[in-house]
């Protein structure tokens, strides 16, 4: 079992938890990542690809919702099965990835590679949601030292 | 349907299987520095420093390419950093 507290304030996860799990609901929309194949004209690779492709990203965000639906991931605590780990971390990353392609546009990616970002002088609707993008990083970070 | 059996069944028996192919991790502003380096050691089995190597490759070039050989198992490292979400592609090594 993993389990670690965020260094986050308790209130801000609180506060962030429903709008973690609307991102998570909406990711099943996102598109598939782009076959590897730049020129590749066989669709029946193509859909045996994006197929598999599918299927794992399921079940990551499966693993992803029972750590959501935990009683203590609002109170700012992780916990899960060890075998969840992997498949977790893919999930929190989808998340961001559609966090930051829908709802931080007004930022740019060297804003985001860097963190240097002027908090107080971003707008009211893209505010939470670099939290919560920061938020899902912490816990990877956690999650990355957990199973190193 | 397994990668193993797409590898399998759906891999083309043509003269492309000879021609080496590159994995290519293309830059993303989204994922953690130590989590490509991470994926980099679980994927394709590289130790701390190549894997930060090639970590920062992308990270400053924009790419970097992470394995080149035989299509099958090029296929099947694209399958699995794209499974990690890294954007990768596969190019022929000409």
């Amino acid at each position: 079992m993993i389990e670690f507290r965020l260094r986050v304030d308790s209130r801000i996860t609180r506060g962030l938890a429903p709008l973690i799990v609307k991102c998570f609901s909406e990711c099943r929309n996102r598109s598939l990542p782009a076959f590897p194949y730049l020129d590749e004209k066989d669709g029946d690779l193509v859909d045996s690809w994006e197929s598999s492709l599918g299927e794992d990203f399921a079940q990551d965000r499966q693993a992803l919702a029972r750590l959501l639906n935990s009683a203590k991931f609002a109170h700012g605590y992780v916990e899960l099965d060890e075998e969840d780990a992997e498949l977790v971390l893919r999930a929190i990353t989808e998340i961001r990835m559609h966090v930051r392609e829908q709802y931080l546009g007004a930022l740019t990616d060297v804003e985001l590679e860097t963190g240097e970002v002027s908090f107080s002088q971003k707008s009211s609707e893209v505010q939470p949601f670099y939290l919560t993008y920061l938020v899902l990083a912490e816990i990877q970070e956690g999650l990355i030292q957990e199973i190193r | 349907m397994s990668l193993e059996t797409i590898t399998k069944t759906e891999t083309k028996e043509d003269t492309s299987l000879d021609i080496p192919w590159r994995v290519v991790v293309l830059n993303d502003p989204v994922n953690l520095m130590s989590y490509v380096v991470m994926v980099f050691k679980k994927v394709l089995g590289f130790n701390e420093t190549k894997a930060t190597k090639h970590m920062r490759e992308v990270h400053e070039l924009g790419r970097s390419i992470v394995w080149s050989g035989n299509r099958e198992k090029a296929e099947n490292f694209a399958y699995q950093l794209q499974h990690w979400h890294l954007q990768t592609i596969l190019e022929k090594d000409d």
